[in-house]
C-alpha cells in the first residue's frame, strides 16, 4: 500500500472491466472531441457562406445571371443550393411552357423545400452522437465504478482486519472510471445544446429565405401570365 | 440541347472521378478536429499525470552528535623589524683612510685592555683568599643549624604521619559510601530508564500491532525479529528483517505494519540518553498471537 498512488498504478491495478470501460470512454470522449471541432468549423462556416450570399442577393443583381455565376463555383451549399434548385425548377417548368402560374410555384416551392431539408440533414450529422455520449457516458463511467468498488469490497472480504489503507485503492481506481466518464459527457451535452441551437437559427433564416425568394418568383410569374 | 446533355453527363461523370479525391477531402475535412481532439486529450493526460505524481519523500537524517572543546589559539610574535642598515661610504679613497686610523686606534685599545685584566687578576686573587675563610666559617654555623632542624623534623613528621593516618581513614570511609550512593543513584536511574523504555516499547507494540493485517498464512508459533532505526523525533529511518518466520507473507505483513504504524512522535517525549540507549535502534520480535489484540 505505500507504492505511489499516480494514475498509472490505478490505472493499471484495476480489473479488466473497468479498463475496459474506462478504454470505451476514453474513445467516446475524443471521437465527440472529433465531433465537436468538425462540427463547429461547419457551422461557422455555413453562417458565413449564408451572410456573404444574402448580401449578393439583395444587391439587386440579375437572377438568371447569378444563377449562372453559381452553377460555376464548385460546391454550393446551404442558400446557394436553395436557391439554385427553386431557381432551376422554376426555369425548367416555365421553359416546358407550363401556362399555370400556381403550378410553377408549386414545383419551385417543392424544391427549395427539398434542398432545406437537404441541408438539415447535413448540418445535423454527428449531432445525435454527441448527445447520446452526453447522456450514456456518466452511467458508463457509474458501472464502471460500482464494478470496481465490488471488487474492492470482494478483496476486503479475504482480509480479517479491515482497514481503509485495504479498500481505498480500489475505490479511487473506480471513481477514476467516474471522472472519465464526467469528462467525456460534459463538453459532449455543451456542445450538442449550442450545436443544435445553432443549426435551428440556421434553419429558420434558410426558411424565411426561401419564403422571399417564393414571393419573388411569384411576382414574376403573375407579372407574365398577366401580361401574356 | 445535345451541349446541356454532354454537361450533364460530365457533371454525373465528375464525382466518379473524384471519389478518392472526395474520400481523402473527407479526411482532410476530420484531420484537423482529430488532431485537436487528440492533442486536447493528451494534454489532460500529462496535466493529471504531473498533478498527481507521488509526494516527495522526506528524508530524515539522523541528528549528528558534535563535540565541542575550546582551542587555544596562539598568536604569532610579530617579528621586529629588521634594522635598517647603516648605508656604505661610496669613495674608496676616503675608506682606506678609514681603515688607517681604525688600526691605529685598535692597538692602543688592545694595550689598555692588557694592561686592566692584570689588574684585575691579583684582586681577584686577593678576594678568593678572603672569600674562602668566610665560606668556612658559615659552612660550620650551618651544619649545627642543620642537624638541629633534622631533629625537629623528624619529630613533626612523625606527628603528622599519625594525623595524616586518621584523615585518611576518615575519608576513604567517606568516599566509599559517596561511591556506593552513586552507584545506587545510577542503579536507580538505570531501572527508571528501563521502565520507560520497557513502557515506550511497548506503546511502539501497540502502534505496530494496530496496523497489523493478518495474512492467511500466519500461524501462532511464528517468529519474524524486525530491527527499527528511529530517529529521535519518532521518524522510522529504516526497517530491516533481522530473523524471518520463513513465511514470506507474515514477515511482508509485519514489515508493512511497522511502515503503516511509523512514525511515533510518542518518542519525541523521551529524554535523549534514554532514546540513544533503547530506541535508537532496536529490535522487535513478533509472533502471530501477539499482535492479535
Amino acid at each position: 500500500m505505500t507504492e505511489s498512488m499516480s494514475i498509472w498504478s490505478l490505472v493499471s491495478n484495476a480489473s479488466w472491466i473497468v479498463i475496459l470501460v474506462m478504454l470505451l470512454l476514453v474513445l467516446a470522449s475524443i471521437t465527440s472531441w472529433v465531433m465537436i471541432v468538425q462540427r463547429g468549423v461547419l457551422i461557422r462556416n455555413a453562417q458565413q457562406h449564408m451572410l456573404s450570399f444574402e448580401d449578393r442577393f439583395w444587391s439587386g443583381m440579375d437572377l438568371t445571371q447569378l444563377y449562372r455565376e453559381l452553377q460555376d463555383e464548385p460546391a454550393p451549399n446551404g442558400l446557394e443550393q436553395i436557391f439554385i434548385s427553386g431557381f432551376r425548377e422554376f426555369s425548367r417548368l416555365r421553359s416546358q411552357g407550363t401556362e399555370d402560374a400556381d403550378a410553377v410555384m408549386e414545383g419551385s416551392q417543392r424544391a427549395m423545400r427539398v434542398a432545406i431539408s437537404r441541408e438539415q440533414e447535413k448540418l445535423e450529422t454527428h449531432l445525435p452522437f454527441l448527445a447520446t455520449v452526453g447522456s450514456t457516458s456518466p452511467y458508463l463511467g457509474l458501472f464502471g465504478t460500482v464494478v470496481g468498488i465490488m471488487n474492492a469490497f470482494r478483496g476486503l472480504a479475504n482480509v480479517q482486519q479491515a482497514t481503509l489503507a485495504s479498500v481505498a485503492p480500489g475505490i479511487a481506481e473506480a471513481l477514476l472510471a467516474t471522472a472519465i466518464g464526467l469528462l467525456a459527457a460534459i463538453p459532449a451535452v455543451v456542445a450538442y445544446n449550442r450545436y443544435s441551437a445553432k443549426v435551428d437559427a440556421l434553419l429558420a433564416s434558410y426558411d424565411t429565405f426561401a419564403d422571399e425568394f417564393a414571393s419573388i418568383l411569384h411576382r414574376k410569374v403573375h407579372s407574365r401570365s398577366r401580361s401574356a | 440541347m445535345k451541349s446541356s446533355q454532354k454537361r450533364k453527363a460530365g457533371k454525373l461523370r465528375q464525382p466518379l472521378l473524384e471519389k478518392p479525391l472526395l474520400k481523402s477531402a473527407i479526411f482532410r475535412g476530420y484531420g484537423f478536429p482529430i488532431l485537436v481532439s487528440v492533442l486536447l486529450h493528451a494534454l489532460v493526460v500529462v496535466v493529471l499525470l504531473l498533478n498527481w505524481s507521488d509526494q516527495e519523500k522526506v528524508v530524515i537524517a539522523p541528528p549528528k552528535s558534535i563535540k565541542a572543546s575550546v582551542v587555544e589559539i596562539t598568536q604569532p610574535k610579530i617579528k621586529p623589524k629588521s634594522q635598517v642598515q647603516p648605508s656604505r661610504d661610496d669613495k674608496a679613497s676616503k675608506r682606506t683612510d678609514d681603515q688607517a686610523r681604525k688600526k691605529r686606534l685598535e692597538d692602543r685599545r688592545r694595550k689598555a685592555e692588557e694592561k686592566r685584566k692584570k689588574e684585575i687578576a691579583l684582586k681577584r686573587q686577593k678576594d678568593a683568599r678572603e672569600k674562602a675563610q668566610r665560606e668556612k666559617e658559615e659552612a660550620e654555623r650551618k651544619e649545627k643549624l642543620r642537624q638541629k632542624k633534622l631533629a625537629e623534623d623528624k619529630r613533626r613528621k612523625q606527628q603528622e604521619a599519625q594525623k595524616h593516618k586518621d584523615q585518611e581513614r576518615l575519608r576513604a570511609a567517606q568516599e566509599q559510601k559517596a561511591r556506593e550512593s552513586a552507584l545506587l543513584a545510577a542503579a536507580e536511574q538505570e531501572e527508571k530508564d528501563l521502565s520507560q523504555a520497557d513502557y515506550y516499547t511497548g506503546v511502539l507494540r501497540g502502534l505496530v500491532a494496530q496496523q497489523w493485517n493478518r495474512p492467511p498464512s500466519a500461524r501462532n508459533n511464528m517468529l519474524a525479529v524486525v530491527q527499527l532505526k528511529l530517529s529521535p523525533f519518532g521518524d522510522l529511518l529504516s526497517v530491516r528483517l533481522v530473523t524471518g518466520s520463513g513465511d514470506e507473507a507474515y514477515d511482508r505483513s509485519v514489515i508493512q505494519a511497522v511502515k503503516l504504524a511509523a512514525p511515533f512522535p510518542e518518542l519525541k517525549k523521551l529524554e535523549r540518553r534514554v532514546f540513544n540507549n533503547y530506541f535508537k535502534t532496536i529490535n522487535f520480535r513478533f509472533r502471530p498471537e501477539d499482535l492479535v489484540r
